[in-house]
C-alpha cells in the first residue's frame, strides 16, 4: 500500500530530500574519515533542510565553509545560463567598493576563463608573489581560493574563499571548501529544479482547483486520495467527506454506472492508458450530474500504476440541451408523422430515405427507411428524371416546387424539394408532398362538365334573363327571347309592360299572388305558364328563377332561364287525353268482365241448383220403378231403370266436379300458412271410405311443412291426387300409395306416388287439361275434371305441379308450394 | 199463444222433389204430416194464417219448415229473413233443404236465421239416409221451443 503523501506529486517532499542529502553527506565523510568534517556537513544538512530559497542555502553553505576554514570573507558565482556570464549569488566580508568590483565577469574574462577551465585555483599572494589588481590591493586581501561549482557534468559557477589576514590556505582547508563547493552545485540544481517544479505544479494547481475541471485521485482499492475543489463544489460534499472513501460506496457515481466506473478503473491500473468516459455522478442532494471524465493512470518510477486520475468536465447543461435538441427533433418529427401528407427526407448522394412521415408509410405500405428513394417510391432502377438534386443543391436554402404524378400510387401531388442540414452536419434533401389528386380530378371534372353545359346551354333554346326588383323592370334578355317570346330583348327592355301584355289571362292572378310572394324574398323556384305571341298564338313557358339578395337579406333581382315547352305541354296534353281514353278503355273492359263474371256466376247457380233437380228425379223414379214396380218390369225392364239411375249419378258428380273446377278458378283466394301434415290427414279422412273399399294401403313419409297456400284449395288438391292414386291401378293390384314431402331452397314439394298403370309419355301433357280422359268409363269411372282442378288450384295458389311416370309401374304426382310459417 | 203441433211444412216448388221426399218419408215410416207449399209467397201466407188475425189463429203451427232456397216469387232466404222478423213465429225451427253448395248461400242462409243447412243427395238412397237422420234429429230428439211467448207476455 503506496502511503497517502505519495499522491501528491512527490516534488514536495522536503523531509524525503533531507534523507537524500543527509545519505550523501554520511558516504562522503565516510570516504574521508574526518570527523569534524562530518560535524560540519551534518550542522550544515540540517540548516540547510530549513532553508526556503537558494539564497538562504548559498548563505549557509558560505559561512559554513567560512566558519570550518577560518577564512574572512568569500562569495559564490552563478553562470548565467543564458550569456555564459558569471554573477555574484552571495557574498560576504567584502567591502563595498570591493564587491562592486568583483559581482560581475563577463564570460570572455580571464576570470570566467579560469573558472570555466573547471579545476580550483588558490591564489596566495604574499608567498607566491601573485600581481594583485587594484582592486584587491585596495581591498588587502591576501589569499583567496577559486573553486569551480561541478552540477550535472557542467560548471555552473564558483566558490571564492579569501582571506585578508591568512597568507595560505592549508591542504584541509582546501578540501572543505571543494567538498563543499559540491554542495552548492547540488543546491544549486536542486534550487533550479524546485523552481521549475513549483512552476509546473503552480500550474498544475491552477488546473486542479480553479479551471472548472472536477480532478479526483484513486487509489487501487478506488479511495479517493485527492479531490480539487470543483469535485466539492459540484457534488456538494465537503473534501472530508470525500478523501479516504471508496467513490462507489460513497455513491456520487449513479448506481446504473457504478459497476462500469469501478471495472474500468480496475482496467486503468493495468492497461496503463488513458481512457475517456461519461459517467453519471449523484450530487449530495440528489442531483444528477453528467461529466465527461478523462482518466489517466500515475506511474510510479518503477512504472507502475500507483493512482489514477480523473479530470471530469460537468456536461450536464450540454447533455440537456442535447436531450432538448433530441427531444424538439423528435417532436418536430411526430408533428411530421401526424401531417396528412407526404414528407420525406433522403440523402441527395446516396438516395437513402432518412426519414419518412407516417403518411407515407403508410401510403406505401411498407417502412422505406434505409431504402433508396427512386426504388422505394418510383420502383425505378434509377434515379428519376424529376430529381431536383441538382436544382436544389446549386441554390441552397431556396426550395423547389413542382407538380408530378406518382404512377404507384396513381396519385398526383404538389411537391417542395430544399436542403436542410441533418443531424450529422450533411446536406440532405427534405421533401414535402402535397396530394393534389382530388383536386386535379375535380379540375378535370369540371373541364369535362364545362364542355358539357357550355355544348348543353348553346344548344338550349332559353332566354336567360334578369328582372330587378322591386320595379320589375328587365335588366337583360339574352337573344333567344325571341325564340321564346315571339319578342326581342330590346322590346322587353324598352317596354316593362310588354311582360303584362304577353302573359296570357288565365295566368293574370297567378302572377299577381307569385308577385307578392317575391316581394317578400319568396322565389318560386319555377313558373309555368302560358303566353300570346305577337302572332297571337299560345306558347307554354317554363321559367326557372333565382334570387338574387343584398348584404341585408333584401331581394334585388330575379335570374333565370325562360324555355318554350309549348311542345313539351301538347305531347303531355296528348299523353293525358289519351291516358283518359285508356282508363275509360279499361273501365268498360272492367265492367264487361265482372258483367261477364256475375252472368257466370248465375250460370253457376242455376246449374247447381236447376241441373240436379231433374237428375234426381231421374234417379229418384228409376229406384221407385225398381222398388214399387219390380213385379211389373221384366229383366230388361229393370236393366234400363239402372242405367237410368247410372247416367244419372255420372251427370250429378260431372256437375259436381264441373262446379268444384268454376269454384277454383273464379274464388278469391287468400294465401296463408297452411300446414301440409294437416291437409294430407283431413284428405285421407275425407276418402277414408274409398280407400277402405279399394283395400288401398297409404303410407306418408317425411317432412311435410308449413306451406304458402289456401287451404280449402289446397285440400282439395291433395284430395283428388289421392283419389286418382288408388283408382287407376291394374285389375286385382291392391293400390299402394305413398306420400312424401321434401324441403328445397324456400320449396316444399308433395309427392304421391302410386303403383298404378302408369301415364304413356305422349299423354302425359294432357292429362291436366279438363274434360280429358285416357280411359273408358267402364274401366276407370271419371269426369276429367280432377287433375284440371289440381293444376288450376296449384296455378292460383302460385305453386308448381308435374308428374313422372313409367308405364305399368306406377306413376308419381307432385306438387310444389312456397315454404309457410307453419310447421307440419 | 199458438204451439206446435206435428206437421212439417215443406217448401218445394219441384214436384219432383216433392214425390220424392214424400215417398222417402213413407220409407223411413214418419207419421208426421206434411204440408207442401210451392213458392216462397206461399210459404208466408201460410204462416201468416196462424196470426192472432188469421183463419188458422189458435191451431198448432208446423214444428219443422224444410226449406228450398231457390223458389218462385219470393226466395227461401227472403221467408227466413221474414219469418225470423214475426214475433209469434220468429222461434220455429227452419232447416234449408236445397241444391246448392256454394258458400254464399251456406252463409246467407246462417245470417238469416236458418238451424240447419242440407244439399239435396244426388241418389234416392242418400235421401232415404238424410231423412231418417232428420227424423231422428229433428222430430225425435229436438227440444221445441215456446212459440210466440214474447207476444203473449
Amino acid at each position: 500500500m503506496r502511503d497517502f503523501a505519495k499522491a501528491k506529486p512527490r516534488f514536495f517532499g522536503k523531509l524525503e530530500r533531507l534523507v537524500r542529502l543527509r545519505r550523501a553527506a554520511e558516504e562522503d565523510t565516510g570516504g574521508k574519515g574526518a570527523g569534524g568534517f562530518l560535524t560540519i556537513q551534518r550542522d550544515l544538512a540540517l540548516r540547510l533542510s530549513g532553508a526556503g530559497d537558494l539564497r538562504d542555502t548559498l548563505e549557509i553553505i558560505l559561512n559554513g565553509i567560512l566558519r570550518a576554514t577560518g577564512m574572512d570573507s568569500g562569495g559564490i558565482y552563478l553562470v548565467d545560463r543564458e550569456r555564459g556570464d558569471l554573477e555574484i549569488a552571495y557574498h560576504k566580508g567584502f567591502s563595498d567598493a570591493f564587491v562592486q568590483e568583483i559581482s560581475h565577469y563577463d564570460a570572455d574574462s580571464s576570470n570566467a576563463e579560469l573558472v570555466n577551465a573547471g579545476e580550483p585555483v588558490y591564489i596566495e599572494y604574499e608567498r607566491l608573489d601573485v600581481p594583485k589588481s587594484e582592486a584587491e590591493r585596495a581591498e588587502g586581501i591576501r589569499t583567496i581560493a577559486i573553486v569551480p561549482i561541478w552540477s550535472q557534468g557542467k560548471v555552473i559557477g564558483c566558490v571564492n574563499i579569501a582571506s585578508h589576514v591568512q597568507e595560505e590556505i592549508p591542504q584541509g582547508s582546501r578540501h572543505l571548501i571543494e567538498a563543499l563547493a559540491g554542495q552548492v552545485g547540488e543546491a544549486v540544481a536542486r534550487s533550479r529544479l524546485e523552481a521549475r517544479v513549483r512552476e509546473s505544479e503552480e500550474r498544475y494547481r491552477v488546473l486542479h482547483d480553479y479551471a472548472g475541471y472536477a480532478v479526483f485521485a484513486f487509489d487501487r482499492d478506488l479511495r479517493l486520495t485527492d479531490v480539487n475543489r470543483w469535485v466539492c463544489e459540484i457534488l456538494g460534499y465537503g473534501e472530508n467527506e470525500l478523501l479516504g472513501r471508496n467513490v462507489i460506496e460513497l455513491g456520487v457515481v449513479h448506481p446504473d454506472e457504478s459497476e462500469i466506473v469501478a471495472s474500468n478503473i480496475q482496467r486503468l491500473f493495468s492497461a496503463k492508458s488513458a481512457a475517456r468516459e461519461t459517467v453519471r455522478f449523484i450530487t449530495k442532494d440528489g442531483r444528477t450530474v453528467i461529466a465527461d471524465s478523462v482518466s489517466v493512470p500515475l506511474l510510479d518510477e518503477e512504472g507502475e500504476v500507483f493512482s489514477i486520475v480523473n479530470i471530469a468536465q460537468d456536461i450536464t447543461d450540454r447533455k440537456e440541451t442535447e436531450e432538448a435538441l433530441y427531444l424538439e427533433r423528435e417532436q418536430l418529427l411526430s408533428i411530421f408523422d401526424g401531417i396528412n401528407e407526404a414528407i420525406y427526407v433522403s440523402d441527395p448522394e446516396t438516395y437513402e430515405v432518412l426519414y419518412a412521415n407516417q403518411h407515407l408509410k403508410d401510403a406505401f405500405g411498407k417502412e422505406l427507411l434505409g431504402g433508396v428513394c427512386y426504388r422505394e417510391f418510383q420502383g425505378l432502377d434509377e434515379p428519376c428524371a424529376f430529381c431536383t438534386n441538382d436544382i436544389i443543391l446549386a441554390d441552397q436554402g431556396e426550395p423547389y416546387s413542382w407538380e408530378y404524378y406518382n404512377p404507384v400510387l396513381d396519385r398526383h401531388f404538389t411537391i417542395t424539394d430544399r436542403i436542410i442540414k441533418w443531424p450529422d452536419g450533411r446536406d440532405v434533401r427534405f421533401e414535402l408532398a402535397v396530394d393534389i389528386t382530388e383536386q386535379k380530378r375535380a379540375e378535370e371534372e369540371i373541364r369535362k362538365n364545362e364542355a358539357k353545359y357550355r355544348g348543353l346551354i348553346e344548344g338550349l333554346r332559353g332566354a336567360l334573363y334578369r328582372m330587378s326588383l322591386p320595379d320589375g323592370a328587365y335588366e337583360y334578355f339574352s337573344p333567344d327571347v325571341e325564340d321564346v317570346f315571339g319578342y326581342t330583348s330590346e322590346e322587353f327592355i324598352a317596354n316593362p309592360m310588354l311582360v303584362r301584355q304577353v302573359i296570357h289571362p288565365d295566368f293574370t292572378l297567378y302572377f299577381r299572388e307569385k308577385w307578392a310572394d317575391l316581394l317578400e324574398g319568396k322565389v318560386p323556384p319555377t313558373y309555368e305558364y302560358k303566353i300570346i305571341d305577337p302572332r297571337g298564338e299560345e306558347r307554354w313557358i317554363y321559367q326557372s328563377n333565382r334570387g338574387v339578395f343584398d348584404d341585408e337579406g333584401k331581394i334585388i333581382a330575379l335570374e333565370g332561364l325562360c324555355t318554350d315547352i309549348s311542345e313539351r305541354k301538347r305531347t303531355e296534353d296528348e299523353l293525358q287525353k289519351y291516358r283518359g281514353h285508356l282508363e275509360e278503355l279499361v273501365e268498360e273492359r272492367t265492367a264487361r268482365l265482372e258483367e261477364v263474371n256475375a252472368e257466370l256466376e248465375a250460370f253457376t247457380y242455376s246449374v247447381s241448383h236447376d241441373l240436379r233437380a231433374p237428375l234426381r228425379a231421374m234417379q229418384g223414379f228409376s229406384r221407385a220403378l225398381q222398388e214399387d214396380y219390380a213385379e211389373v218390369l221384366d229383366e230388361k225392364g229393370r236393366d234400363y231403370a239402372e242405367r237410368i239411375i247410372s247416367a244419372a249419378r255420372r251427370m250429378d258428380s260431372l256437375i259436381s266436379d264441373l262446379l268444384e273446377y268454376s269454384h277454383i278458378t273464379r274464388s278469391e283466394m287468400k294465401l296463408e300458412a297452411v300446414s301440409l301434415g294437416e291437409v294430407v290427414k283431413d284428405a285421407l279422412q275425407q276418402l277414408e271410405a274409398g280407400i277402405r273399399e279399394k283395400g288401398a294401403t297409404v303410407t306418408v313419409e317425411g317432412p311435410l311443412p308449413g306451406v304458402e297456400a289456401h287451404y280449402a284449395t289446397l285440400l282439395q288438391v291433395v284430395a283428388n291426387l289421392i283419389s286418382n292414386a288408388i283408382t287407376f291401378t291394374a285389375p286385382g293390384v291392391k293400390p299402394e300409395v305413398r306420400i312424401g314431402g321434401e324441403e328445397r331452397d324456400g320449396w316444399v314439394r308433395l309427392c304421391v306416388a302410386d303403383n298404378g298403370i302408369g301415364i304413356a309419355p305422349e299423354y302425359r301433357d294432357r292429362i291436366f287439361r279438363i274434360f280429358e280422359r285416357l280411359h273408358g268409363m267402364e274401366t276407370y269411372p271419371g269426369t276429367g275434371i280432377g287433375l284440371a282442378v289440381v293444376s288450376k288450384g296449384m296455378k292460383r295458389m302460385g305453386g308448381r305441379v308435374g308428374m313422372e311416370s313409367v308405364e305399368g309401374k306406377g306413376s308419381e304426382f307432385w306438387i310444389e308450394l312456397p315454404k309457410g310459417e307453419k310447421e307440419a | 199463444m199458438n204451439r206446435t203441433g206435428q206437421t212439417i211444412l215443406l217448401v218445394e216448388d219441384d214436384p219432383n222433389d216433392v214425390i220424392l221426399i214424400e215417398r222417402a218419408f213413407e220409407n223411413v215410416k214418419i207419421a208426421n204430416p206434411i204440408h207442401v207449399v210451392e213458392d216462397g209467397e206461399k210459404a208466408i201466407s201460410y204462416l201468416e194464417s196462424f196470426s192472432p188475425r188469421g183463419e188458422r189463429k189458435g191451431s198448432p203451427l208446423p214444428m219443422l219448415i224444410l226449406l228450398d232456397l231457390k223458389l218462385p216469387r219470393k226466395s227461401g232466404l227472403e221467408v227466413l229473413e221474414w219469418l225470423r222478423e214475426q214475433p209469434y213465429l220468429r222461434r220455429l225451427p227452419v232447416v234449408v233443404l236445397t241444391s246448392s253448395r256454394e258458400s254464399s248461400d251456406i252463409n246467407r242462409a246462417y245470417d238469416n236465421g236458418a238451424n240447419s243447412y242440407l244439399v239435396k243427395p244426388g241418389s234416392f238412397e242418400d235421401l232415404l239416409t238424410m231423412v231418417e237422420s232428420l227424423n231422428m234429429y229433428w222430430v225425435i230428439l229436438n227440444e221445441r221451443p215456446e212459440i210466440g211467448a214474447e207476444t203473449d207476455g
